[in-house]
């Protein structure tokens, strides 16, 4: 059993992301079961495939009668960042025992990857428990929301404009201005933003992924000229 | 939805975020690599909010969500780079967001 300690931390630094995934969470619930999904299938999906993008862009597309081949293909284009914080946790992962490797891939999540590494840069050491705890705080918050929005979709229509994903922007807006040290993270925070609001309209849902990996590139290569130059100082 | 495109859509999810956490996996991501995936929860995290805040639009060019998006998000960037407590920022910032779309409505 991890330190009490562990847990709260845990918990706490994943609840304003929790609060803000509620709205999205009956939100899928509801428009599942308007799709002609069962509730069981409808909660089965929250249950097993754990991911919202995907998740909405299945439903709208079971809407629009889509071929089970193209969800599937568009589920591949949507969770493709995953493999990128797979790789990230590879290197935290080395020690740690086949089961826990297991279930820390099951509550990977935009949210839980980006919690865990904000307290592994902070405390300069990952925390498989952190990241376990906070990864199914979330999922468990996730899946009440689905519940909620089977059983009552069709009275709760308005939900997601009542601005709880503001929550979301404030968190990450935290999380990212407080990794901001030295000229390469603030060309990774630009090259990603820019690409991303500009991008969004092109490539409806993977822009995610394609901007991370300009921001990321721009940031590497910043890094690296900074470091030539220093060596061009020294000598 | 049939049962087989949910469970295909759970395997894939779950490929996707398993694959390199394989203990069969004998790739070990070289000094480059780890220094380019370093920057990346600081390029996901801005790929997400930015978007949630500012978009393009076809006619009226670079639009923002609404002025409660952008006091909120201001307020938020100015708090947490004068080194403010981080849950603190979140509070402060929501508050801020929350007056801003009730006084403008």
């Amino acid at each position: 059993m991890p330190p009490k300690s562990t847990i709260f931390e845990a918990f706490i630094a994943i609840l304003p992301l929790s609060v803000a995934v509620i709205p999205w969470g009956v939100l899928t619930g509801a428009l599942s079961i308007q799709a002609g999904f069962s509730p069981l299938q409808a909660q089965c999906m929250s249950l097993l495939v754990f991911a919202g993008a995907a998740q909405l862009s299945a439903i709208t597309m079971v809407t629009a009668g889509a071929p089970s081949g193209a969800i599937l293909g568009s589920t591949m284009i949507i969770s493709a960042r995953h493999l990128l914080y797979s790789m990230v946790f590879r290197k935290h992962a080395e020690q740690l025992s086949l089961p826990k490797r297991l279930m820390l891939a099951f509550v990977l999540t935009d949210e839980m990857f980006v919690v865990s590494e904000a307290h592994t840069k902070q405390t300069g050491i990952f925390s498989v428990n952190f990241a376990l705890i906070s990864g199914f705080s979330f999922y468990v918050v996730w899946n009440v929301a689905t519940y909620i929005g089977v059983v009552f979709g069709q009275r709760l229509q308005n939900l997601n404009e009542l601005g709880l994903d503001f929550a979301i922007v404030a968190t990450f807006i935290v999380m990212s201005v407080e990794q901001i040290q030295s000229r390469p993270e603030l060309v990774t925070v630009l090259l990603s933003g820019i690409a991303a609001v500009v991008l969004k309209p092109v490539f409806s849902e993977s822009y995610i992924v394609i901007a991370t990996l300009i921001g990321m590139c721009g940031g590497y290569m910043a890094g690296a000229s900074r470091e030539k130059n220093n060596d061009v100082y020294e000598n | 939805m049939t049962w087989f495109t949910l469970l295909g859509m759970a395997c894939i999810t779950y490929l996707n975020r398993f694959i390199f956490l394989a203990p069969g996996l004998s790739y070990r991501p070289g000094e480059k690599i780890t220094r380019l995936l370093s920057y990346s929860s600081l390029a996901v995290l801005t790929a997400i909010w930015l978007p949630m805040v500012l978009q393009i639009d076809g006619q009226t060019g670079l639009t923002i969500t609404g002025v409660d998006y952008l006091l909120g998000s201001l307020a938020a960037g100015v708090l947490t780079f004068l080194r403010l407590n981080g849950l603190l920022v979140v509070v402060i910032s929501t508050v801020i967001f929350f007056s801003a779309r009730y006084l403008v409505g």
